[in-house]
C-alpha cells in the first residue's frame, strides 16, 4: 500500500517534515509575539462561519435584511454563527494591528524583511476591506450608509477614483447592483486575495526566518525550539483561548440588527464599525480632497515604511526616528478613534 | 507567437472589463409636474423623489420656489432640514447648508444640487433626469 501510494504521490516526507519543522526563535513562546498566527486562526474561523452563513444569506436588496434577520432569529444557532463571524472579524483586525505594531517597534521590517512588511500591510488593508464589505451586506441603515460613504469616498480618489467607484457600485450611483458587488468582494475576491497574501507572507517568513529577539529571562534557555510539536501546541493553546473568548463575546454581546436600510433617509446618528472611527473623524475635520489624499498617502507611507526608515537613518544615523514617528502615528489614530467614540 | 498571445489575452481582458462596467445609460431630461403653487405656502416644503430615485426637497423661501437635491455633495448621505437651526444638516460628517443649498460649514466641496423649477398656470414642474434602459 505504501509502495503503491509513493509511486503515485512521490513526496519525500522526510524533506517535507524538515521544511515544515523549522526551528522557532525562543521569543515566540510569548503569545503576544505569535499574533500573526492568531490573525490567521481568526481568518479561518471567519471562513468557516462565513461559509455557513452563505447557506441562508440572500444577496438581493429586497431580501438581504430579512435573510440576516432570519439567520439571527429563526435559524438554529444562526445568532451564534453570525456573532462568531462578527467577533472574529473584529478580533482579526485587532490581532493584525497589534502584530503590525509589534513588527514595527521591534524593527522586524528592516532588511531583508521589507517585502514581508509590504505583504503584511496589504493583508491588513484587505482585511479592513473585508470587514467593510461584510458589514454592508447586513443591509441595515448604518451598513447601507457605510457602503454609500465608502463608494463615494473611492469616487473622490484622484485619477482612477471614478472608474473604481463605478466598478464597486456597478453603476453611477449606489443601487441594487452595489450589494451584489460588495457580496462578490466579500465572499470571493477579498478572501482569495487574503489567502494568497498569507501564503506569500508565510513563504517570505520561511525564506528569511523569524527575526530573533532575546530577553533577559531567556538567557539560559536554548535559542530556538521546534515548530512541531512545541510551537504548534502554543498556537493550539492560543486558538482554544480565542475560541473561548469568541464564544463568551457571542453569548454576552450577540451581533445586533438595526433598522432596515432606507436609501432615502440617512439616520441622524451614523457611525462605521469601530476600526474605521479614526478615518470617519478625519473626514469630518478635512475637506474631501485632503481627507482622501491624506488617507491614501498615509497608507502608501505605511507600506513603504522600510524605504522611508532607510532614508531617516541616513539622515539621522545617531538617533532612531522611526519609533518616535510610530508612537506619534499611533497616538493620532487612537486619539481620532476615541474622539469619534465619545462624540 | 507573442503578439498573437498578447492580442488574444488582451481581447479577453477587455471583454472582462466591459462585462464589469455596465453600459452608461444616456440621461434625458423630462419636465415633471410635482405640485400646485397654492399647495406650497411661504416657508412650506415638500419632500419628493426624482426619476432616478434620489430624494429632493421643494421649498418656497422669500417668494421663490427652490428644488434642492438632499444628497450631500460630500459623500452622498441624505441631508435633512432642521427647523430649529434653519439649515440643512448632514448626519455623516457634520456638514451644514443654508436654505438655498449653499455650504455653511463642514467638508462638502460644493452647494447642494438644484433642480430647475418652472411654474405654468399654477402648476409647479421640475426638470429631472431620466436614464433610459
Amino acid at each position: 500500500m505504501k509502495h503503491w501510494l509513493s509511486e503515485r504521490l512521490p513526496i519525500d516526507f522526510d524533506r517535507l517534515r524538515s521544511l515544515t519543522n523549522e526551528p522557532v526563535p525562543g521569543h515566540l513562546k510569548r503569545w503576544w509575539f505569535a499574533l500573526g498566527g492568531t490573525a490567521a486562526y481568526l481568518f479561518f474561523v471567519q471562513l468557516g462561519t462565513g461559509l455557513l452563513l452563505l447557506f441562508f444569506y440572500v444577496a438581493e436588496p429586497g431580501r438581504a435584511f430579512d435573510s440576516v434577520r432570519e439567520i439571527s432569529s429563526a435559524v438554529p444557532f444562526g445568532w451564534w454563527i453570525r456573532s462568531l463571524h462578527k467577533w472574529s472579524a473584529s478580533g482579526m483586525i485587532v490581532a493584525l494591528c497589534l502584530h503590525t505594531l509589534r513588527v514595527f517597534f521591534t524593527d522586524a521590517y528592516r532588511k531583508p524583511r521589507e517585502l514581508t512588511w509590504v505583504v503584511g500591510c496589504l493583508l491588513l488593508f484587505a482585511t479592513l476591506g473585508a470587514g467593510l464589505s461584510g458589514y454592508s451586506l447586513v443591509y441595515e441603515q448604518l451598513s447601507y450608509w457605510g457602503a454609500t460613504v465608502t463608494s463615494n469616498l473611492v469616487g473622490a480618489l484622484p485619477l482612477f477614483g471614478g472608474w473604481l467607484a463605478r466598478l464597486i457600485r456597478g453603476g453611477e450611483e449606489v443601487g441594487p447592483a452595489t450589494l451584489t458587488r460588495f457580496f462578490v468582494l466579500h465572499i470571493a475576491v477579498l478572501p482569495a486575495m487574503i489567502l494568497l497574501l498569507v501564503a506569500v507572507h508565510i513563504a517570505l517568513v520561511r525564506i528569511h526566518g523569524i527575526s530573533e529577539l532575546r530577553f533577559r529571562d531567556q538567557e539560559n534557555e536554548p535559542r530556538t525550539f521546534p515548530f512541531l510539536p512545541d510551537h504548534l501546541l502554543t498556537e493550539l493553546a492560543i486558538a482554544l483561548t480565542i475560541m473561548t473568548l469568541l464564544n463568551v463575546l457571542a453569548v454576552i454581546f450577540p451581533a445586533q440588527l438595526g433598522e432596515r436600510a432606507n436609501p432615502l433617509q440617512t439616520p441622524e446618528h451614523i457611525r462605521p464599525e469601530w476600526y474605521f472611527y479614526f478615518a470617519f473623524r478625519w473626514l469630518k475635520l478635512t475637506t474631501l480632497r485632503i481627507g482622501v489624499i491624506g488617507t491614501v498617502l498615509a497608507a502608501v507611507l505605511m507600506v513603504l515604511w522600510p524605504a522611508v526608515d532607510g532614508g531617516l537613518r541616513r539622515l539621522s544615523p545617531r538617533r532612531e526616528l522611526s519609533p518616535l514617528l510610530g508612537v506619534a502615528a499611533v497616538l493620532v489614530v487612537v486619539m481620532l478613534t476615541i474622539w469619534e467614540a465619545v462624540s | 507567437m507573442g503578439l498573437s498571445l498578447a492580442a488574444s489575452y488582451g481581447t479577453a481582458f477587455a471583454f472582462a472589463l466591459r462585462f464589469l462596467f455596465p453600459r452608461q445609460r444616456l440621461a434625458r431630461r423630462r419636465r415633471v409636474y410635482v405640485a400646485r403653487t397654492n399647495e406650497l405656502p411661504e416657508g412650506g416644503s415638500r419632500e419628493l423623489v426624482d426619476l432616478e430615485g434620489l430624494p429632493l426637497v421643494l421649498l418656497r423661501a422669500g417668494g421663490d420656489l427652490i428644488a434642492l437635491s438632499t444628497v450631500c455633495t460630500h459623500l452622498g448621505c441624505r441631508v435633512r432640514w432642521s427647523a430649529r437651526e434653519e439649515r440643512f444638516l448632514c448626519p455623516c460628517h457634520n456638514a451644514a447648508f443654508d436654505r438655498s443649498g449653499a455650504v455653511l460649514s463642514g467638508p462638502p466641496p460644493r452647494a447642494l444640487s438644484r433642480y430647475e423649477v418652472a411654474v405654468e398656470a399654477g402648476n409647479i414642474y421640475l426638470e429631472m433626469k431620466e436614464r433610459s434602459a
